[in-house]
């Protein structure tokens, strides 16, 4: 069982992370939070064992984004209305920002992405995970997830270019 | 990972903002007091509604059983004295035929399709005839509308494979928006490096509340998938010594099945809310994410299959 301080230090350490892929993937800043708070709940209460903290930060992301998964196969979801518009995505970045517009762009074009594609992206070209460990953490088929990243990454050309 | 990329600097400049990363810590921290301060009342609490949830599952069956059976209502019921039990007894039977499709190159064969109705889930479990893992094989469950005008393709559904050839398509009408399943044709789809090469319709199926699995080869093996849970009546004491010996995980339950010659034993692994399966070398494919509504994991012992994916051979059997 870990201490408050030990939580703290997790939260801290892999909020951002968290919500980050809770955010693409619902696209919506409560349910990324509900997402979020409810990952580090579950943490909590699982009681179990990490090897290390690599394990721990792939148990994170694994029950992030099954929680996101979750959500989204909700019947209570398929019937509300979508409220990450052009609005929220606008409030993400000051429009002093020098990119603005361009972070702006690539986040409308990811979520017009399937979901499932989208944390495979964030894994692998802002975590740096290779395909082989998104595999093992997503729990995917190697040879599905390679697909589905060839099908993102074609979706997302011009954003990536810089990847090739 | 370049730091140039558009997509980076994009998300690196994705902030939580403030004052959600407070509320989010105070309640996350909350709850780990809570959880701290109340865990043995919480327990014991739990404890007693457990018996009592039992002594009533075991008390009310066996009370209504006996009452039917010695005041004579059994006759009116059509209830048999056998050892398989009043369940069984009032099972009704349905079956979903196996059906293929195949081209030059390929086969695809859909084993059975598990639909239930109220969740508006289903699980297609289908073999495929030259299935190679290091190709870019994909499996997916398309609904074509036909109501409006003109028709419809949406696409409902999520692939696992065990690394082999059995494949198990997950799919959601829930996932394909405003899917009328009374109007939609169901099709298996198997893509191959983005080229559609073989298309097979469902057929009609039942949805299920109590489904179970009998394998044609192994006449002992029952499976039993519920809304409450998945039970088995098959294994040894040895099995289960032989197959515990492999894992040291919390809450897992097993699938062992032949493939060929070779006996491979698969695991599904409960990791949050969803299922994974996968073999014991640690490679998890993911299985599908089932409601934790749908299944509950706490009755899940263990599951056997043995067949081979080219002619396995299950029934499903449907209580309605």
């Amino acid at each position: 069982m870990c201490t408050r301080e030990e939580i703290a230090g997790l939260y801290e350490k892999y909020y951002e992370m968290i919500w980050r892929i809770c955010l693409t993937q619902l696209g919506s800043p409560h349910d990324a939070c509900d997402g979020t708070q409810e990952t580090f709940i579950r943490f909590i209460q699982c009681g179990k064992r990490f090897r290390d903290e690599e394990h721990k930060k792939a148990w994170l992301i694994r029950t992030a984004v099954n929680y996101c998964r979750n959500v989204q196969k909700s019947s209570w979801n398929k019937k509300r209305a979508d409220i990450c518009g052009d609005e929220y995505i606008s409030s993400l970045y000051p429009a002093a920002d020098e990119d603005a517009e361009t972070n702006r762009e690539v986040i409308r074009t990811l979520m017009t992405l399937p979901d499932k594609y989208r944390s495979i992206l964030y894994l692998h070209y802002y975590e740096g995970y290779s395909l082989k460990e998104i595999s093992d953490i997503l729990k995917v088929n190697p040879s599905t997830l390679r697909s589905r990243f060839a099908k993102a990454k074609e979706a997302m050309k011009e954003y990536l270019e810089n990847d090739r | 990972m370049k730091k140039e990329s558009k997509y980076f600097k994009a998300m690196d400049k994705l902030h939580v903002p403030y004052e959600d990363y407070k509320e989010m810590k105070s309640r996350i921290l909350e709850n780990y007091d809570r959880s701290n301060n109340k865990t043995s009342v919480f327990t014991a609490r739990k404890r007693v509604a457990a018996a009592v949830i039992i002594l009533c599952l075991i008390v009310i069956p066996s009370t209504a059983y006996a009452a039917i059976r010695f005041t004579g209502l059994s006759k009116l019921f059509n209830i048999e004295d056998t050892d398989s039990g009043l369940v069984s007894q009032l099972s009704k039977y349905a079956v979903c035929e196996k059906t293929s499709v195949q081209n030059s190159n390929y086969r695809l064969t859909l084993i059975n399709n598990l639909y239930n109705k109220e969740q508006q889930i289903g699980i297609a479990v289908c073999s495929c005839l030259n299935y190679n893992e290091n190709a870019d094989f994909w499996f997916d469950v398309r609904g074509k509308n036909l109501s409006g005008s003109g028709e419809r393709w949406v696409d409902l559904g999520e692939n696992y494979s065990d690394g082999g050839r059995l494949i198990g398509i997950y799919y959601s009408l829930a996932a394909g928006a405003e899917v009328d399943i009374n109007s939609t044709e169901l099709y298996v789809i198997m893509e191959i490096s983005g080229k559609e090469e073989l298309r097979l319709k469902m057929p009609e199926c039942n949805d299920f509340e109590t489904v179970k699995l009998v394998s044609d080869k192994m006449p002992d093996t029952e499976i039993i998938l519920s809304p409450v849970g998945i039970k088995c009546k098959l294994m040894s004491k040895e099995d289960i010594d032989k197959l515990y010996a492999h894992f040291d995980f919390e809450k897992v339950m097993y699938i062992v099945y032949n493939n060929g010659d070779t006996v491979r034993v698969a695991d599904i692994k409960w990791s949050g809310a969803n299922c994974g399966i996968g073999v014991p070398e640690g490679d998890f494919y993911e299985w599908g994410f089932i409601p934790e509504n749908l299944f509950d994991v706490d009755n899940i012992k263990s599951i056997k299959i043995n067949d081979s994916p080219f002619d396995a051979k299950f029934t499903a059997e449907f209580k309605r």
